[in-house]
């Protein structure tokens, strides 16, 4: 008896000392230094706490911005000087929160879900210009405030964003805007080359295909690296992620040599729109591809290679050739020093015409959303508008004069800074930052271009390519079937994608091929390929 | 005497055999990263699987300790393991040892409402409301307690602490010793490797967790080291690449990278060897009937 008396006692005991702990833990932290109390008061009270104090004080009071953005981890948001600048050039008091950047989207749908939403929300999305499956849901919702007829009152807004960017972004259920597309850079895919191995083989950059074959197969047997052994290849690729062929990403400086535009919104060479894999290059592109991997001229592993393998693959001199743009080279020096004595980038081939099509898609990343019904909707546009001069994109990229850099000149993108400044901009500001990443399709600054003959070096390439390439502006594809293939037959599209593979690889001859496109991919296809072509013919170019 | 037959010898020669395979197998990331975090970047180019560098460079090393970031999340991360691991095993003894009782009343229903937690939870929205209702979004009890009380480890607990005879709770009870007492002075120290293995399941827990401060966290200054590091060394886009500034420090992204995994891991793995007496008892206490 006395024993169960002390079990039940000790039980007693047992749960008052689990309670007592939990329940200090929970209270506890009430008294820890910028934590809890603040932290949820400011997050539920955020919205109203700037209204009355802005409405008692005026209109020349700053506005108090709470923004939600994706922002890289060496960033330090307290007290952070590019804020503190933009609050004052802008007239706002901004709070950015930043969750981790891989793991942007799933705070961001907690924060959706929760119903206590920021005054202006960055949605990334699948799409690269945040109008997702995502805002879709969100507007539908009811949680995104439609601004048609708003942002025309911004003029920095209508200049910086292109109509074809407004276009992109429209919802495809019911055509509002919910978001505002943070503009990117203009890029010119076409690709990087070992000019070193170029210059030792006597050889030019390549511009057609019978050059390009050429300097594959130079690089691929001629012993570029003088090492005496058949150890190198002269192209690879890779894609972005296991579930996608690297044979379509980025590759346009190859594929252009065919006139097959890796981006829907292209006409073929007849001038009928069509889906890809019933364009007249297609086939010719697989079968050069197979070409090339039979006489072993490009990297065996080039359809697994994941992102910035080939890349690696160019820094150890194993391959001569990979895709990139105008900024690859400057851009390669953070991870092979010296990158621009190595390298050179070039634009697209030209098709056998003569033409080297450089197709263009609208340039953004990602956008900005308003939460419906929010009290700032013209505060935040006001902010945005601002974000998107020269004033603001120059301050977000470049950080603050003095203390990230000693001088700039905007014309020729020249800055001048130290080491110490270089390091400090690193903590205070990134493109992630930016409101828009660019002004008129160029950003403030070129990364790493920080001598002059690194910008001589980026300014001639660029020049060379863009005198030699044809500019081809594609418009947005809102054509939600066309780009939903992977969600309605992702069966089919992954039997595609290995038929391709075969093909080129020779596990499968042509008309095997052939038989697969036509009795199964066209078929399964022409819901969305006649939908696609309507949407395309409807917007009359 | 030891006869052995050489059919025994060469059984033996094979383990042996396969077992430093597999200790070398599981060595060979570390090392490599750790190689690679010392061994400048056109070395690795000329020779990517060369596990002993030719020249020693510690230029990614002094990058990364001028980042604040993650001297911050280390601060967090030791705070949240030395804390998670002390409530954790706190908890985690007065829970098991009353429920260890077989004539605890209740005792069945008890164990399974624990048990049911080990199958079903209220999922991520729901958690996120809780912690913001109980005051602890932004707080680093966010990344504590939610964690502090794990429902298998707790019934393995109990299995080990029920093993014990029952008898020596009986002498210490004769001698006049409670329940409390006899938790301390008994149980306690019987329990060393049970605890010692949870100690080092938690620690390691509490030191990788990363998803709960994405979650429950705004601030980056609450951070934990882990959700920095991925950030840094996962990121797509290669954010390594803006903490340094490769032309003149001579120091690239990949071996930043490599310096930020010695750098982050280091600690947590240096414990195991102080633990391993411990640990080898302790990794029985799942094969004990409860």
């Amino acid at each position: 008896m006395r024993n169960k008396r002390i079990h039940r006692a000790s039980l007693l005991v047992s749960v008052m000392l689990m309670s007592s702990a939990l329940a200090a833990c929970a209270s506890g932290n009430n008294n820890e230094p910028g934590s809890s109390s603040d932290a949820a008061s400011s997050g539920s009270a955020a919205a109203s706490s700037s209204a009355p104090s802005s409405a008692a004080a005026g209109q020349k009071d700053p506005v108090k911005i709470k923004m939600f953005n994706r922002v890289n981890a060496d960033i330090v948001l307290d007290n952070n000087p590019v804020v503190a600048e933009a609050d004052k050039l802008a007239n706002v008091k901004l709070e950015i929160e930043a969750p981790p950047i891989n793991n942007y989207v799933d705070k961001l749908q907690v924060v959706m879900a929760s119903g206590d939403l920021p005054d202006v929300i960055y949605n990334w999305g699948t799409a690269g210009n945040g109008a997702d499956a995502n805002m879709e849901k969100w507007a539908q919702n009811g949680l995104l405030e439609p601004l048609d007829d708003k942002i025309a009152n911004y003029p920095n807004l209508m200049k910086n964003i292109t109509p074809e960017m407004w276009d992109a972004v429209k919802s495809v259920n019911d055509g509002k805007t919910y978001i505002i597309p943070r503009t990117n850079v203009v890029n010119h895919w076409g690709y990087m080359i070992n000019q070193q191995w170029l210059d030792k083989l006597g050889l030019k950059a390549p511009t057609n295909i019978e050059e390009f074959t050429n300097v594959v197969r130079a690089f691929a047997k001629n012993d570029p690296d003088g090492n005496g052994k058949a150890d190198t290849y002269g192209l690879s690729l890779s894609g972005p992620d296991l579930g996608r062929n690297t044979i379509w990403n980025a590759t346009n400086f190859l594929t252009a040599a065919f006139d097959l535009p890796v981006v829907d919104g292209v006409k073929d060479t007849d001038g009928q729109y069509k889906i890809r894999e019933k364009m007249s290059g297609y086939l010719p592109y697989l079968t050069y591809l197979k070409q090339l991997n039979d006489e072993k001229l490009i990297d065996p592993e080039f359809l697994i290679n994941k992102i910035y393998v080939d890349t690696e693959k160019l820094n150890q001199f194993k391959v001569g050739i990979v895709y990139g743009h105008q900024s690859a080279v400057l851009g390669n020096i953070s991870k092979l020093p010296d990158s621009e004595k190595i390298f050179s980038y070039h634009g697209v081939l030209k098709d056998d015409k003569g033409v080297a099509s450089d197709w263009v898609t609208p340039a953004m990343w990602g956008g900005w959303m308003i939460p419906k019904d929010s009290k700032k909707v013209d505060d935040v546009l006001k902010f945005l508008d601002w974000g998107n001069t020269a004033e603001a994109n120059t301050l977000f990229q470049l950080g603050v004069k003095g203390l990230t850099y000693d001088s700039y000149d905007p014309a020729t993108k020249a800055v001048v800074r130290s080491a110490e400044q270089t390091a400090k901009l690193a903590t205070i500001t990134s493109p992630y930052m930016t409101p828009a990443n660019a002004i008129n399709g160029d950003g403030a600054s070129i990364a790493n271009a920080d001598t002059p003959e690194r910008l001589a070096i980026y300014q001639k390439q660029l020049d060379d390519a863009l005198a030699q390439m044809t500019v081809v502006n594609v418009p947005a594809v809102r054509s939600p079937k066309i780009l939903n293939l992977n969600g309605t037959i992702p069966d089919l599209v992954k039997k595609k994608d290995d038929k391709e593979i075969a093909y080129i690889t020779g596990s499968i001859n042509e008309q095997q091929f052939k038989d697969f496109l036509e009795k199964e991919w066209y078929p399964a296809t022409a819901d969305a390929e006649k939908e696609y072509v309507d949407f395309m013919n409807s917007l009359g170019k | 005497m030891n006869i052995r037959s050489r059919s025994d010898k060469i059984f033996d020669a094979v383990n042996y055999f396969v077992i430093t395979l597999f200790a070398l197998l599981c060595l060979f990331p570390f090392v490599y990263v750790a190689a690679y975090s010392v061994t400048p970047y056109t070395d690795y180019l000329a020779h990517p699987l060369r596990m002993i560098p030719t020249h020693v460079e510690f230029g990614a090393y002094r990058q990364i300790f001028k980042m604040s970031v993650l001297w911050t999340g280390y601060r967090n991360t030791i705070i949240i393991t030395v804390a998670g691991v002390a409530l954790n095993i706190f908890l985690m003894l007065i829970t098991a040892y009353p429920l260890s009782k077989t004539d605890l009343k209740g005792r069945n229903v008890i164990l399974l409402l624990i048990t049911f937690t080990m199958f079903f939870n209220g999922g991520l929205i729901p958690n996120f409301y809780l912690i913001r209702s109980l005051d602890m979004y932004n707080t680093l009890w966010a990344l504590i307690l939610p964690g502090a009380l794990g429902a298998y480890n707790l019934i393995l607990m109990k299995s080990f602490i029920g093993s014990i005879p029952a008898s020596l709770e009986e002498s210490a009870a004769l001698d006049g010793a409670n329940e409390l007492t006899i938790l301390a002075r008994i149980i306690v120290p019987l329990s060393k490797p049970a605890i010692a293995t949870f100690v080092i399941f938690h620690a390691v827990t509490q030191w990788n967790t990363f998803f709960n401060a994405i979650i429950y966290t705004s601030k980056r200054d609450l951070w934990p080291l882990m959700l920095i590091v991925r950030d840094l060394v996962v990121d797509s886009g290669g954010v390594a690449r803006d903490v340094l500034d490769a032309s003149n420090s001579g120091v690239t992204e990949f071996t930043i990278k490599m310096a930020i995994i010695i750098f982050s891991t280091l600690p947590i793995i240096l414990i195991f060897p102080f633990m391993q007496k411990y640990f080898m008892k302790g990794m029985l206490i799942g094969s004990i009937k409860g």
